[in-house]
């Protein structure tokens, strides 16, 4: 798809995902533009319904990204956040999003190069995969009354 | 299973543990069994428990807190308890359970028209109807709701009395091809499919109140700040709706087939349902309902648990799906 | 109002005559009937339509529509109203008493709902008397019948070599006059010749005035005992031809938005709850009395008609069973 510029929300976890994203913009690492951050305290405070409430508002890609296992700040957040959401991934698969959609990395505050590489990889990969029609929620009406108003 | 034993027993429960009240069925006036809260000894003698009823028992537990429950269980139903147990909802020793066989409930929207239909009785794998006048005689296998026909834990797993009786044994396997046969499709003909599933859906809840694990005073779609969804039934809000509700069932769900029985319209719930709970087996070895003290899959951890995350060192270059 | 007789086969020659109209019949669409828009040509020959599952509900009150678009800023908003025209045919006397209660809520209470003010007045409703009994209707036992015209704009009787029409709406008199082979002006709906009509041999149930039923709005126990296996979905409220409870979203695209309606039902618990938090009907027992008293008290006491046209869906779509010809019967038996 020519000219398609994806809209990617990444929840990063505050201790290490965050501060690696910040550490690969100090480091001058370049990544395309496309993510937009949402600072979490941990990858568990990510309820599911952000994925789906992101992709219903018409994000093309959704990132969730934590601390390494056994590095949580605290303590156990990430474990839960493995469990939840690779149960959720693998539901969300079923019901045919396309796969490439959503994507969970860990990173740690000191991984900025390889934060920079996964947007690289993740950009590409929705990129390739096109606009998210599939979940995103029904505003033709209301794009319509808008640009008829400006 | 013979009714007078099924209302002795009930009725020896009732007395012998001092219950406020006995949750069972008795009988409709279409002659299909409906859900009934008895409140005395005499009540008890309308007890009844066939194939015509449909609902999980279970879904009314919470709303008598604090009260001495009775309620007759067969295999999906003692697993529905056994996750209230283990998740809080009600202690062990306020419940009386009697286990009765079950050889598997009836799908009504399988038995088509249902005008001038009345229900009549059930032995040996069939059951006999009135319809329009006429008696007819149809076999238990080709009506029964699809959870039933899959089931592998139909005896109760639970129970203070217990009736004897046969149960259903032999789970088909159907719900497991058809979920089977759905992954096997292309991501873009599965959306189709749950698209068209979703458009079905009318957001009435029947089947988060049919269901017993949705036991949330206050449910995610009852939240307006933040508002997950709107109210309007479209696709992509049902779809929200759908979804959410199978993934805070995913390793709770004992697949009683509550929901899809109690559905107007028919949504294929099931196989939602049944991979969500696959995929908590296959990923985390948890089967729930089956033993009491056992901690909600999703609400406990083990540091070996699957990784497939990106940068995760243990399961590098394995993918989480098909 | 008129009663006009035609013959069996002018009647799809009949329906052209109202070229403006879209022309909706029940269909059966897997496990529900919904209206859906149909030639004239495809009409069955003896005139017998399935029970619709919404009821006229679907296309007078849909279960959502929007209301009005709006601007960040810019104050004024119009109402966007449904300028569609249509000629529902095949409903019957007990979907067109459904549209009565509507009426009487939207319409005759200040403030006009503009809404179904619009939809109503593009519609022709034309039922058809019934053939027979559902096996869970019970329209006879509340004084209503298979055969009232209820507020319709005209009812269809089946005359076997002849159909008769029974209106008072201009429109349609006016245009099947040229059709019919006897006219005949009435003052009654019963000095019309209707055929011959399901007969039922139960006993009719026993309906309370509005007073007597309030009286009963503090026995705990009869409300408990009524609502003790209800499973409080919205199943019944949905297909009620009569339940118009509603809510309202605002749904935001960035600087503009829309504002919709959408079924709300006394089974949820956030009816009534209000912004303080407290709630008048905390329980579902109270919501489960409000729901009785309303159609059997309330509606009948500020409207002179009853707000239960007896069609019963809500026995047939119950999930927990709930027949409401028993919880008829149960409340008037409790001692007053």
């Amino acid at each position: 798809m020519e000219n398609f510029e994806p809209k990617i929300i990444a929840f990063l976890c505050n201790w290490c995902s965050y501060a690696g994203a910040d550490l690969a913009g100090v480091s001058r690492f370049q990544y395309p533009p496309h993510v937009r951050v949402i600072r979490v305290p941990c990858s568990g405070r990510v309820n599911p319904l952000f994925v789906l409430k992101t992709l219903y508002e018409g994000a093309d890609g959704v990132l969730v990204s934590g601390c390494h296992p056994g590095d949580c700040h605290y303590q156990s957040g990430n474990y839960y956040a493995r469990r939840r959401l690779e149960v959720f991934k693998k539901l969300l698969d079923f019901v045919g999003l396309n796969p490439a959609r959503f994507k969970m990395a860990w990173i740690s505050a000191s991984e900025g190069a390889q934060f920079a590489q996964l947007i690289r990889e993740f950009t590409a990969e929705v990129k390739e995969t096109g606009p998210n029609q599939e979940f995103v929620r029904e505003k033709a009406d209301l794009v319509r009354f808008l640009n008829e108003n400006r | 299973m013979r009714t007078d034993d099924l209302i002795l027993k009930c009725q020896e429960a009732f007395r012998e543990k001092e219950l406020d009240l006995f949750l069972g069925f008795e009988r409709s006036s279409s002659g299909f069994l409906k859900p009934a809260v008895f409140t005395s000894l005499e009540s008890l003698e309308k007890i009844s428990w066939d194939p015509s009823a449909s609902l999980n028992l279970a879904t009314f537990i919470p709303r008598f807190k604090g009260k001495k429950v009775g309620i007759i269980a067969p295999g999906c139903v003692s697993r529905s308890l056994v996750i209230l147990i283990n998740e809080g909802q009600v202690s062990r020793d306020r419940l009386t359970v009697v286990g009765v066989p079950c050889q598997g409930l009836i799908e009504r929207k399988k038995l088509g028209d249902l005008k001038g239909v009345r229900f009549l009785d059930s032995q040996n794998g069939k059951f006999t109807l009135q319809r329009g006048g006429q008696i007819v005689e149809l076999p238990l296998e080709n009506y029964l709701s699809e959870s039933c026909l899959d089931c592998d834990h139909s005896g109760p797993v639970l129970y203070d009395y217990l009736i004897e009786g046969s149960s259903r044994k032999n789970p088909s396997g159907n719900l497991e091809k058809r979920v089977k046969a759905l992954v096997e499709l292309s991501p873009g003909e599965r959306l189709l499919y749950f698209k068209k599933e979703a458009e079905k859906c009318i957001r009435c809840y029947a089947c988060r109140q049919a269901c017993p694990m949705c036991y949330c005073e206050s449910c995610f779609v009852e939240s307006s700040e933040p508002r997950w969804l709107q109210a309007a039934p479209e696709v992509a809000d049902n779809l929200i709706w759908l979804l959410t509700r199978v993934y805070h069932l995913a390793g709770r769900c004992v697949q009683c087939g509550s929901c899809a029985r109690a559905c107007p319209e028919g949504v294929d719930l099931m196989s939602l349902l049944a991979w969500a709970n696959q995929s908590v087996s296959e990923l985390f070895q948890y089967q729930p309902g089956l033993e009491i003290g056992e901690k909600p899959a999703l609400g406990e951890y083990r540091l070996e648990d699957p990784d497939f995350f990106w940068g995760g060192g243990l399961t590098e270059g394995k993918k989480c799906c098909s | 109002m008129l009663f006009l007789k035609l013959a069996r086969k002018k009647l799809p020659e009949v329906l052209k005559e109202f070229p403006e109209y879209s022309f909706y019949t029940p269909k059966k669409e897997g496990v529900r009937v919904l209206l859906k828009e149909t030639s004239p040509d495809g009409l069955p020959e003896d005139l017998r339509f399935e029970r619709s599952t919404a009821s006229a509900k679907e296309l007078l009150f849909p279960q959502a529509e929007t209301m009005f678009y709006f601007l960040r800023y810019k104050p004024s908003q119009k109402p966007v109203l449904d300028e569609g025209k249509r000629l529902i045919l095949g409903l019957r006397p007990c979907d067109a008493h459904g549209i009565q209660v509507l009426e009487a809520n939207f319409l005759k209470v200040e403030p006009v709902d503009p809404y179904f003010k619009k939809r109503r007045e593009n519609t022709l409703l034309v039922t058809v008397a019934c053939s027979e009994f559902e096996d869970n209707c019970f329209c006879d036992s509340l004084g209503s019948g298979p055969d009232r015209l209820n507020g319709a704009d005209a009812i269809i009787y089946d005359l076997s070599n002849a159909v008769g029409v029974l209106s008072n709406n201009e429109i349609i008199s006016q245009r099947l006059k040229d059709y019919a082979f006897q006219i005949q002006e009435v003052r009654g709906e019963d000095e019309a010749e209707k055929g011959s009509l399901p007969q039922r041999t139960v006993e009719p149930l026993p309906i309370l005035s509005p007073e007597e039923y309030l009286s009963l709005i503090l026995e705990e126990k009869l409300w408990d005992k009524i609502s003790s296996t209800c499973l409080a979905c919205a199943s019944c409220t949905y297909l009620c031809p009569t339940c118009y409870c509603f809510d309202i979203q605002d749904i935001n695209y960035g600087p503009a938005g829309k504002r919709i309606r959408t079924y709300d039902s006394c089974m949820f618990n956030l009816y009534t709850l209000e912004a303080s938090g407290h709630n008048p009907r905390p329980t579902l027992k109270e919501r489960w009395r409000q729901r009785f008293l309303h159609k059997f008290s309330y509606i009948p006491y500020l409207h002179g008609i009853l707000g239960c046209t007896g069609c019963g869906r809500c026995i047939e779509v119950c999930p927990a069973g709930i027949d409401m010809r028993e919880v008829i019967k149960d409340v008037a038996k409790f001692p007053r």
